[in-house]
């Protein structure tokens, strides 16, 4: 099934990873400086973008990222906001592993 | 002596065998009359130390035995002691005019029953040292399983201690090295953007600073590294431990360790080799973070220890088994700290080189957890070789009999706003055949539909401008009754539209393989 247009847009995904760890380095930044008024929108953000990274990380393979962006899901979704944080930065740390 | 009629047996025989019971067994006796006076009595009598008596004389009064005799009843004394203290049988017998009193000697009895009192005697000592030594046993038992206990418990403590100390390292080392990492991105980009107004100094400056950035972010990776080996050592310890095999290409997984250790090789001026076997499946089946993880470990510490030469590393498979050979030409390992080398914590005296001194143990468990072990050996001087092998089961490539065939491509809508997703679903559809259209909302998905017809669409469900659920409504309103399957990450995308009130044909949770696509096709496709 692999073949050479295939193989480039996964490496390409892969190569991505600097980014999109960027974005979950961002959603710690505002967690931490988010006022109580805006964090349940903050929430609902963090929640939506780690649904689609889930999402795009399992199509990829990359089943580990993906179990802790959708543990991250649930973390937003209960508003938990120790737990989200840390999931947050397990992400980070596996996008730096993987990368 | 008194003959007694006995029918059959002669007096003669009679008297021998009455000389011969007397002799043998010693027998004495005494004949007494009702009014107990002596009428005859045995020559031996006295021999028992008894008074002599005479016939004629009363007896009544000069035995304790005679006191209060009726010699009318038939009496056996147990073992008595003689006057002269010797142990005797004492039997009365009636016979007519009288009594005959004889006395035995039970010497032998007496001995006899010494010795079994003795020995119930020393029994029972032993009986009752047995006792004290099982009641000892007991306690002692108990005190080890209270120390086990209270062990096991202080190793429990020790371990979470370790985990909760390392978490707590973990959480802020991590910020440190996400923030480094982005202000060396930001530096760089700085003096990118900046290049035109920037002087000699100015670069100078920001070379400087990106180099201190550099090195405080090595330095985190370093401390991650060796807390991540805490938690790991502490998860090993309460087997929380979990492999997550995956197929692995071992020669790209070589080669990306390779590309993280060279650097410490040239920092050291040491040549490394590290090569996989071309006789090798394509994939295998193993956790390969873990095997990179051991890898690094074993590797790294054959660097560490090598200063001239180099390290040579060699992977093989065959039979569902990778064999991996680590060979260094190091300083080598004495055969006293060979014996030390796996323990927790333990690290070799005078060798200057830094660790906790736990990355062997767990590569060791980590390696045994994969069905593996780890031989190490080496000579002081020369080199260190660690060899170590794993379950690693080959992946065979399936064929998917269920892919339909058509007389003409299948023809499929795509609507999906990830374009991370999208771009890898329309090329591996695309290459197994299929011809796809691909939209980002559910907006650019009813134009496309009332434009052309489709086989089959696609549709992911949150998506921006028009979402999945009201592209579906609407298709549905408009009467096109084309099959669509929806994708999701989960069956509950968001609480107000549980995903089975939809109407659509089939569902399929994401991740979504080509090959899941085209069974459910085959299904709904006529």
């Amino acid at each position: 099934m692999s073949s050479m247009n295939i193989n480039a847009i996964k490496a390409r995904y892969k190569a991505s990873f600097g980014e999109k760890k960027a974005i979950v380095d961002d959603y710690r930044d505002k967690l931490f400086n988010s006022s109580s008024e805006d964090l349940p929108v903050l929430y609902e953000q963090i929640h939506a973008d780690l649904h689609k990274l889930a999402g795009s990380l399992g199509m990829y393979g990359y089943d580990q990222l993906a179990e802790q962006a959708r543990l991250g899901m649930s973390f937003a979704l209960a508003q938990d906001h120790s737990s989200l944080d840390e999931s947050l930065i397990n992400l980070s740390l596996l996008f730096i592993e993987k990368s | 002596m008194v003959s007694v009629d006995v029918e059959g047996v002669s007096e003669k025989v009679l008297n021998s065998l009455n000389h011969y019971v007397f002799n043998k067994l010693h027998l004495a006796y005494v004949f007494i009359n009702h009014e107990l006076i002596v009428q005859e009595l045995s020559n031996n009598w006295p021999d028992y130390g008894f008074e002599e008596f005479e016939v004629g004389d009363d007896v009544s009064l000069a035995v304790d035995f005679f006191v209060g005799v009726d010699t009318k009843q038939r009496l056996s004394l147990p073992i008595v002691e003689t006057p002269s203290g010797q142990a005797v049988t004492v039997t009365m017998i009636p016979i007519e005019g009288g009594m005959t009193v004889t006395v035995l000697d039970a010497s032998q009895q007496m001995s006899y029953r010494s010795r079994l009192q003795q020995a119930a005697n020393e029994n029972e000592l032993l009986v009752n040292k047995q006792r004290e030594l099982m009641a000892m046993l007991r306690q002692a038992s108990s005190d080890l399983g209270l120390k086990n206990k209270q062990l096991e418990e202080a190793n429990r403590l020790q371990t979470s201690f370790l985990s909760g100390v390392s978490h707590e390292f973990r959480t802020p080392l991590a910020s440190i090295i996400g923030y480094t990492d982005r202000v060396q991105k930001n530096l760089e980009e700085f003096v990118i953007l900046q290049s035109a107004k920037l002087d000699g100094d100015d670069f100078s400056f920001f070379v400087r600073n990106q180099e201190h950035v550099r090195s405080a972010n090595r330095s985190s990776q370093h401390l991650l590294s060796l807390v991540e080996n805490l938690l790991d050592h502490g998860k090993i310890d309460s087997n929380e431990i979990v492999l997550r095999p995956n197929p692995v290409d071992l020669k790209t997984l070589f080669e990306d360790v390779a590309v993280l250790i060279r650097p410490l090789c040239d920092a050291k001026n040491i040549h490394l080799s590290i090569k996989v076997d071309e006789k090798r499946p394509s994939s295998v089946f193993v956790d390969d973070s873990r095997l990179r993880q051991c890898l690094i470990n074993l590797i790294g510490n054959a660097v560490k220890f090598t200063d001239d030469g180099g390290v040579s590393v060699l992977g093989r498979w065959k039979d569902d088994q990778l064999y991996v050979s680590i060979d260094d030409t190091g300083l080598g390992i004495s055969e006293d700290d060979l014996a030390k080398i796996k323990l927790p914590f333990w690290q070799a005296e005078g060798t200057g080189k830094a660790g906790t001194g736990l990355g062997l143990t767990i590569t060791e468990k980590i390696i045994d957890l994969m069905g593996g072990r780890l031989t190490i050996t080496s000579t002081i001087g020369e080199g260190t070789q660690v060899k170590f092998d794993l379950l690693a089961p080959k992946i065979e490539p399936t064929e998917d009999s269920s892919i339909i065939e058509c007389n003409k491509p299948l023809k499929v809508l795509l609507a999906e706003d990830d374009l991370d997703i999208a771009d890898l679903m329309v090329m591996m559809l695309y290459e197994s055949g299929v011809d796809v259209t691909h939209v980002s909302n559910g907006s650019e998905a009813i134009d496309s539909i009332k434009e052309q017809s489709f086989d089959l669409v696609l549709m992911d469900l949150n998506m921006p401008i028009m979402s999945g659920y009201e592209a579906i409504d609407q298709l549905r309103n408009l009467g096109i009754n084309t099959p669509v399957v929806v994708m999701s990450a989960s069956t509950l995308d968001d609480r107000s539209h549980p995903v089975k009130k939809i109407d659509c044909d089939a569902y399929l949770v994401k991740p979504v393989s080509v090959n899941d696509i085209l069974k459910v096709a085959a299904q709904l496709v006529v």
